[in-house]
């Protein structure tokens, strides 16, 4: 069994002040023999230092990431941290983190899985991950790679993203640690059994008339029916602002068809390269035909609703991770908060959560003959019950 | 503080120092504050422009949509009609209304299907369509009917009619579409066609018959002139005369073989044979006119064959004369070789490769691709000396291509050229030739008797001269089915020899007569004689009474063959 305590700060300026508040919140009484913290932030915590001394603060091992928001029961904001400590008798938390990213990534994440892994005698039975935002990389490519080694075990977390219009600040920790281009990995081994549910989004479709993908490599959309493919997106309407970027590159989905029979995928578009080309939340394959859509909030307030009510059928549980995309946070404009609103009235009275916001979603989906698959999504709003 | 209470300079400083660091802390929060609610507000503001770009796109392409979807419904000169899921019509285009005599479309929006369609199309599409609007359905695709409708209550037409189901996006039933396609002048034209395909194919076989078989009787009485024994002379005129006949009932069959591949009616007759006998056959008829004109000739064949093959041999033989003699044409001094491998084998499955090398005038690149074109010969200034209708090759080619092989050339202009033959044919055993391939051996039968039958008097003079000359057979001829039925009734014949096609009672319908009759001949072998060979056609004379078939015209070596198989033992001398 595993239990949750939740603590948040906003201070920023006086570092003793921002702990002494995340310490007066957390009753170190309830920590059990196995513990570890995770963190979801703005970017500034790590910058001034407020990470470094909450890894100092604690004797347990203490993770985390940037976020664009986060929530708990107890608040909801774009400026805040959160530290959640997870703690167990009869689990093991075991982290590591890899190499930063080169050619040999990964050869290196799955033999710092195999690693990590040998370290406990316990079954594994979750595996969390926090991402680095790469250019040439997605989450599809930690998926895939890890899934060769995982064994059937779940993977979920997220992609690191931050409150800059670039995601330049966007970065990890762990301990003192701080990098932009590496991935942390927690092995849970033990007394658990995890529950995945997703909400994700069709998008609407902006053109019935279907584009190829007539070059592509990984995430990135190199030129689309002949193109580049930032040329594609002017020539259907996107503009551009005075500095030459995309406006609202962000609220530009792509419904992705694969051509095999599977239902189409939304990805999310990051950024541009100089080059003209797009960085995309996932992979695209070269011949995949590709449509702009958009959300409407209300299609975002009925897939979470949806998704609650699986939650409460699915029986008890003791506590919540949630992640949901960027995407979703920018579509819902000046009610940005309404997803941590909702969560927090759905599930705050009795359950402990935590929740943030990540470019790139990691969770297992169920197939038609019920075995787990892990994936990358975008536009996603996915949960991990323990 | 003082003794009197008040605060200190120094205090003061204290409380003013600790006060601006306050406030320095409180300005760099709402600094922060004000940062991030700005970035907020451009996020924001971004946002909303990109979010209202794509709506006004989607807006846009819907408008879009919608107006090509009303010039359709407008202009569709087809009857298209759009069910929602509980089978109401949605929409459809203005020929229905049309059709259908109503005033305006909005008069039958929202009928049921079955309102507007039953008794108008077939219970079978009334209930494809039941099963749709109930949710009863498995159907995922396209399904077609052709069927007569009457919209108009007055003149039915001959329509194809499509069902789609339609699905949304969420792959949910959302009603069904049907299409219908008025088929009836497109019918009408069809059968147009079939009639003048039949016409042609009738023409075919009238003209094949009609010029073949004035055109065997002059080559059939040459040979009966011959063994009347001339002078030097008038043998030299008689080969003269056979030649040409032999070059004009060539050059028809070349014309009726291309009528025939134009119209997709060229048959491939498949049997065994022994293709090392078809080689020597070859070999015998080329050497000496190679010889003649001081071209060396050579074949190689391949070491091992099997004792038999299924394929066409009248059409291998027909590939590989065409090209052995455009080699002998097109080549004034050197040599010919035709080589025969075995370019692959899979179980009986056998492919032969039948490569032609000379080294004649060859062949200009540029002139290749024309190479198989129709009535096309090439090089005419160097080739004015060279005979023929350019008809060979496309022949040769289609021939190869129906018989699932192909040919192909290589050659280098002055030098020679190499024309390459595939053709795919099933090795056989001994026992599917049996003894077909061994030679006949010469022999008499001056105690039989034989009844031919032929509506042609000079076929009649010329198949009695070859039987009664080559085996000493007493003929007896009748010139129809009747007079034959006739004379069977009267004498008791060996065997029979019976033209296929002639008037009032064709041979087929001759020889049912005669099995079905009591007559001495009732069981007496008949043997088939048929200008045209076709696919099928030797199979129809067996089933109906037959015992042989020889096609015209007749061969001595197949003739021998016949009579030795079907003559009563006794009857022959050797």
């Amino acid at each position: 069994m595993i239990k949750m305590l939740t603590a948040h700060t906003y201070e920023l300026d006086d570092i003793d002040l921002a702990i002494e508040e995340i310490k007066s919140q957390i009753d170190s009484s309830k920590f059990l023999k196995n513990s570890v913290g995770m963190v979801s932030c703005h970017a500034d915590f790590i910058t001034e230092g407020i990470t470094d001394a909450l890894c100092e603060a604690f004797d347990f091992p203490i993770f985390g990431q940037t976020c664009k928001a986060a929530a708990d029961k107890n608040v909801i904001s774009s400026e805040v941290l959160i530290l959640t400590v997870l703690t167990s008798d009869d689990a093991e938390f075991n982290i590591a983190v890899t190499e930063p990213a080169n050619s040999d990534m990964a050869e290196n994440l799955q033999v710092l899985y195999k690693d990590t892994g040998a370290k406990t005698e316990l079954p594994i039975k979750l595996v969390y991950i926090g991402l680095p935002l790469l250019v040439n990389v997605g989450g599809d490519f930690f998926v895939n790679t890890l899934n060769a080694v995982l064994d059937g075990a779940p993977l979920f977390g997220g992609v690191a993203v931050d409150h800059t219009a670039d995601y330049r600040s966007s970065q990890l920790f762990y301990g003192k640690s701080h990098f932009s281009d590496r991935a942390i990995i927690m092995v849970i081994s033990g007394n658990l059994n995890p529950k995945f549910f997703t909400a994700d989004l069709g998008g609407r479709e902006v053109y019935r008339d279907k584009a190829v993908v007539t070059e592509a490599r990984g995430n990135k959309i190199i030129t689309v029916n002949g193109m580049k493919a930032t040329d594609f997106l002017e020539m259907i309407g996107i503009k551009r602002n005075e500095d030459g970027g995309f406006i609202g590159l962000n609220m530009c989905n792509l419904m992705v068809d694969y051509g095999d029979g599977s239902k189409p995928v939304v990805r999310a578009v990051f950024a541009e390269t100089p080059d003209g080309e797009i960085i995309t939340g996932g992979e695209i394959p070269q011949g995949a035909m590709i449509t702009i859509s958009y959300i409407e909030t209300d299609d975002i307030e009925k897939a979470d609703r949806k998704m609650a009510e699986q939650i409460k059928a699915s029986g008890d549980f003791d506590l919540m991770l949630c992640c949901s995309c960027i995407g979703r946070y920018f579509n819902l404009a000046y009610d940005a908060e309404q997803e941590m609103k909702f969560i927090t009235d759905e599930f705050g009275d009795e359950k402990d959560f935590v929740f943030s916001y990540v470019g790139g979603e990691i969770c297992p989906v169920e197939t038609l003959d019920g075995k787990l698959v892990n994936r990358c999504h975008n536009q996603t709003f996915i949960t991990c019950l323990i | 503080m003082d003794m009197n209470n008040e605060i200190t300079s120094d205090e003061l400083q204290e409380s003013q120092a600790g006060e601006i660091k306050r406030l320095t802390l409180e300005l760099k929060k709402t600094k922060r504050k004000l940062l991030s609610l700005e970035e907020t507000l451009a996020r924001n503001k971004d946002t909303f422009s990109a979010r209202q770009t794509l709506l006004k796109a989607a807006e846009g392409e819907k408008q879009r949509l919608e107006s090509a979807m009303r010039s359709i419904l407008t202009n569709c000169p087809d009857i298209i009609l759009i069910f929602d899921k509980s089978g109401l019509m949605a929409f459809c285009t203005d020929t229905f209304v049309n059709v259908c005599g109503i005033s305006a479309s909005g008069l039958i929006r929202k009928t049921p299907y079955n309102e507007l369609l039953t008794g108008r199309v077939s219970g079978e599409i009334t209930d494809v369509l039941y099963q749709i609007f109930s949710g009863t359905s498995t159907l995922k695709q396209t399904v077609e009917y052709n069927e007569k409708v009457d919209f108009s209550g007055f003149t039915p037409r001959s329509y194809s009619i499509q069902i789609t189901p339609l699905f949304d996006s969420n792959n949910k039933p959302d009603g069904a579409m049907m299409f219908f396609y008025d088929s009836t002048d497109l019918n009408n034209a069809k059968q147009t066609a079939e009639r003048a395909n039949e016409s042609k194919s009738s023409f075919l076989a009238t003209v094949s018959h009609e010029i073949r078989t004035p055109m065997n009787a002059v080559i059939g009485q040459l040979a009966i002139l011959r063994a009347t024994g001339l002078d030097d002379n008038q043998m030299k005129l008689v080969k003269g005369i056979e030649k040409s006949s032999n070059n004009l009932l060539s050059l028809i069959n070349d014309i009726l073989d291309f009528s025939k591949i134009d119209a997709g009616k060229l048959d491939i007759v498949n049997d065994w044979f022994d293709l090392r006998q078809t080689v020597e056959q070859l070999r015998s008829m080329l050497t000496p006119m190679f010889t003649e004109k001081g071209l060396e000739f050579d074949i190689v064949l391949p070491e091992v064959f099997p004792p038999c093959i299924s394929g066409d041999e009248k059409r291998l033989s027909q590939i590989l004369t065409n090209i052995l003699s455009n080699a002998l044409k097109y080549t004034e001094k050197g040599r010919v070789v035709f080589e025969i491998t075995e370019s692959s084998r899979n179980g009986d499955c056998i492919e032969y490769e039948f490569k032609i090398t000379d080294s004649g005038i060859g062949i200009k690149e540029s002139d290749l691709p024309r190479l198989f074109m129709s009535f096309e010969q090439l090089d005419l200034v160097k080739n004015k000396k060279v005979t023929g209708t350019g008809l060979g090759l496309v022949i040769t080619k289609n021939l190869c291509k129906l018989m699932g092989g192909d040919i192909a050339v290589e050659s280098v202009y002055g030098e020679g050229s190499v024309f390459t033959i595939s053709l795919p044919f099933k090795a056989g055993t001994i026992e599917n030739i049996g003894t077909e391939t061994e030679k006949a051996p010469a022999f008499k039968a001056p105690d039989a008797v034989c009844l031919i039958v032929d509506d042609i008097s000079v076929n009649l003079e010329i198949a009695e001269f070859m039987i009664g000359s080559t085996f000493d057979i007493k003929c007896d001829t009748a010139s129809g089915g009747h007079k034959a039925l006739d004379m069977a009734e009267l004498k008791k014949y060996d065997i029979i020899f019976m033209d296929h096609m002639m008037p009032e009672i064709d041979g087929i319908e001759t020889v049912r007569k005669l099995r079905k009759g009591n007559s001495v001949n009732k069981n007496t072998p008949v043997v088939a004689l048929t200008a045209n060979a076709i696919s099928g056609v030797k199979e129809m004379f067996y089933e109906n009474g037959f015992n042989g078939f020889l096609s015209k015209p007749m061969e001595i070596s197949k003739l021998a063959k016949v009579i030795l198989a079907l003559l009563p033992k006794e009857k022959i001398l050797q």
